[in-house]
């Protein structure tokens, strides 16, 4: 099994950021969990500290890149690397899941009201 | 019908003028013609009496020559001798002309020949008499006179008998001309009446169909106008109609972004309190432990309250999409929605009976919808103490005829045991947050049995429902066959 080191979120909401990064740190103390608030940011972000992260949670509606684009230009410009990304939504739109699919998403998660169901699920997809 | 008519009247037209043309020109060649013949006739006439006249000449000179004769025998004077002379070289050019003048009369030039000899002998004669030496001697005698005179007589005759042959020639030639005559001016005025009836025809007709086509024109320019001021007319109803569709559908969009934006926002901050409320947990679990604890009612409160802003987000949703239509095996369908109430199921412990289901033609995520909601409220609605028993089956019905034709429709029915309800609220049970019992002890949002009764609209169908309270229900959703597959599964 892989040691899970970096992590990165990618959402505007303040306190998403802090459930996730809470219950990453719960889970997983030894990661290093790096919130950004917005595509744009993240981008130059992963550019800049490379290789990409392991994995990415990534929120849709955000100002300047949103999670669609975000994922349409990392696809583009990291397709070989070993990145998972999750979407990480409010949004249960089937018309959202279905587009986060077909431009390469992992997985489609929509985001919890229960902390411990948060828990239960991170326990599940990350390892 | 006009236009073949039409077509009749101008080629009869074309044929009218084309025979007034011919007859016309007929009528100059014609006309020509008979002025030539006229020419001609009259040419003879005149040759007839030119012959008359040379004939008659002829004889006067000879009668001139003659008694010139008489005179110089009583008179011896010679100025008679003169005039005998005179007369004789008159006599022969006249002859001549006479000759050549009838030259294509054969009788007539036997007749000069034997007028000529005769003259000829006639003359000799004079002038043996006139040149006897007695004479010349100025000696009185008498002279035998009858053979003169036989000549003469000869002669008088020849020229009666060719003056009766010119007479009758000329009688001829001006019959010939007056005959002519009469027949070119009857078939000139018969011509000339026959070109006048064409044209005074093709003009009546041309007047007629003039008439008929201003008719036909002003009816065409009436007609004209009325289609203009209709599709005016038209035109004006159809911008309205085309602004009114845009204002709905923007109305539209902005009704669909309002409920998507609101739910989205409402929900928001709902999930952000259960949150807060599950990690505040996590500090102090004490906070959480009691059943009626503050807190505990802030979550289930939040909790409520996102479930029905789901599902008024879902019934806003649930439009009539024809799009997503498509044919779907209702057995599978009834696998779906129990395996999402399975949990229900089984807490419950209730039995589930589906009998074989049709495939039909609909939306299949809005039926699995319905299928579902009406089995939530068949467990939900339970009678304490009696265990659920849900049933599914379904029934082809005739349901009414449309243009002669039955009409079939698929009956699928869910049965329940559970505590029923008075006939009195069959309606009400369907409208939206209308509920016959507390939350408390029936938690519930109204919600579920409107979503269903719009389904069933969505698909031309409709909701009828049974029941007897404390005894159970059945929900029968009707769907039109000719929106259905007929096979059963």
């Amino acid at each position: 099994m892989k040691e899970v080191n970096r992590v990165l979120l990618v959402d505007d909401d303040k306190d998403d950021q802090k459930f996730l990064k809470d219950a990453l740190n719960d889970l997983f103390p030894n990661l290093e969990c790096i919130a950004i608030n917005n595509g744009k940011a993240a981008l130059e972000f992963i550019e800049s500290n490379p290789p990409p992260p392991q994995y990415i949670f990534l929120d849709l509606n955000m100002p300047f890149v949103n999670g669609f684009e975000f994922l349409r230009e990392f696809k583009k410009e990291y397709n070989s690397s070993e990145t998972t990304i999750y979407i990480y939504s409010t949004s249960s739109n089937g018309r959202d899941k279905e587009k986060a699919k077909i431009l390469g998403a992992d997985d489609y998660i929509t985001k919890f009201s229960d902390f411990d169901s948060l828990k239960a699920k991170l326990k599940n997809i990350i390892h | 019908m006009a236009k073949s008519r039409h077509l009749n009247t101008s080629k009869f037209n074309y044929w009218a003028f084309i025979t007034s043309s011919l007859i016309l020109l007929s009528l100059i060649v014609f006309s020509l013609i008979w002025f030539q013949k006229q020419k001609d006739a009259s040419a003879w006439v005149t040759h007839t009496y030119q012959v008359k006249l040379e004939i008659e000449k002829c004889f006067g000179l000879l009668l001139e020559a003659e008694s010139n004769q008489r005179g110089f025998l009583l008179n011896n004077d010679s100025a008679f001798l003169k005039n005998i002379h005179h007369a004789e070289s008159l006599l022969y050019p006249n002859l001549e002309q006479l000759g050549y003048l009838i030259i294509d009369n054969s009788d007539q030039v036997q007749n000069v020949k034997s007028l000529k000899l005769l003259v000829a002998a006639r003359i000799e004669r004079m002038h043996a008499l006139l040149d006897s030496p007695a004479l010349r001697n100025k000696i009185s005698v008498s002279y035998p006179v009858s053979p003169g005179k036989a000549i003469m007589d000869s002669i008088h005759n020849k020229v009666r008998l060719m003056e009766t042959q010119e007479d009758r020639l000329l009688k001829q030639r001006i019959f010939f001309k007056k005959t002519q005559d009469n027949w070119i001016i009857i078939f000139i005025l018969s011509f000339s009446a026959l070109a006048f009836t064409t044209l005074m025809w093709s003009f009546f007709k041309m007047r007629t169909e003039n008439k008929l086509r201003l008719q036909a024109q002003y009816d065409a320019d009436l007609l004209d106008g009325l289609v203009n001021e209709r599709t005016t007319e038209i035109n004006h109803i159809n911008s309205l109609l085309t602004e009114q569709n845009i204002k709905l559908e923007r109305k539209n969009r902005d009704l669909m972004s309002f409920t998507n934006i609101a739910s989205h926002d409402l929900k928001e901050p709902l999930r952000k309190i259960s949150m807060f409320v599950t990690m505040i947990g996590r500090s102090n679990p004490e906070l959480l432990s009691e059943e009626s604890g503050y807190f505990n009612k802030i979550s289930s409160s939040a909790k409520r309250m996102q479930i029905l802003i789901d599902s008024i987000l879902q019934y806003a949703q649930t439009d009539d999409d024809n799009a997503g239509f498509q044919d779907t095996n209702l057995n599978e369908t009834a696998n779906l929605a129990i395996e999402s109430l399975s949990e229900k199921i089984k807490e419950k412990n209730a039995t589930v009976k589906v009998q074989p289901l049709p495939t039909i033609f609909c939306n299949p995520s809005q039926i699995e919808q319905l299928f579902i909601n009406f089995m939530d409220n068949g467990l939900k609605y339970s009678r304490p103490g009696v265990l659920p028993i849900l049933e599914i089956d379904a029934q082809l019905e005739e349901t009414g005829k449309k243009g002669g034709h039955q009409i079939q429709s698929w009956q699928i029915n869910f049965r329940d045991n559970g505590i029923g309800f008075e006939e009195a609220y069959r309606e009400k049970i369907f409208e939206i947050f209308q509920r016959l019992h507390a939350n408390d002890e029936y938690p519930g949002t109204g919600i579920g049995l409107a979503i269903c009764k719009k389904i069933a609209e969505n698909h031309h169908g409709q909701i009828i429902v049974k029941s007897v309270l404390g005894e159970g229900s059945v929900f029968s959703v009707i769907l039109p066959v000719n929106k259905t597959l007929t096979h059963n599964a």
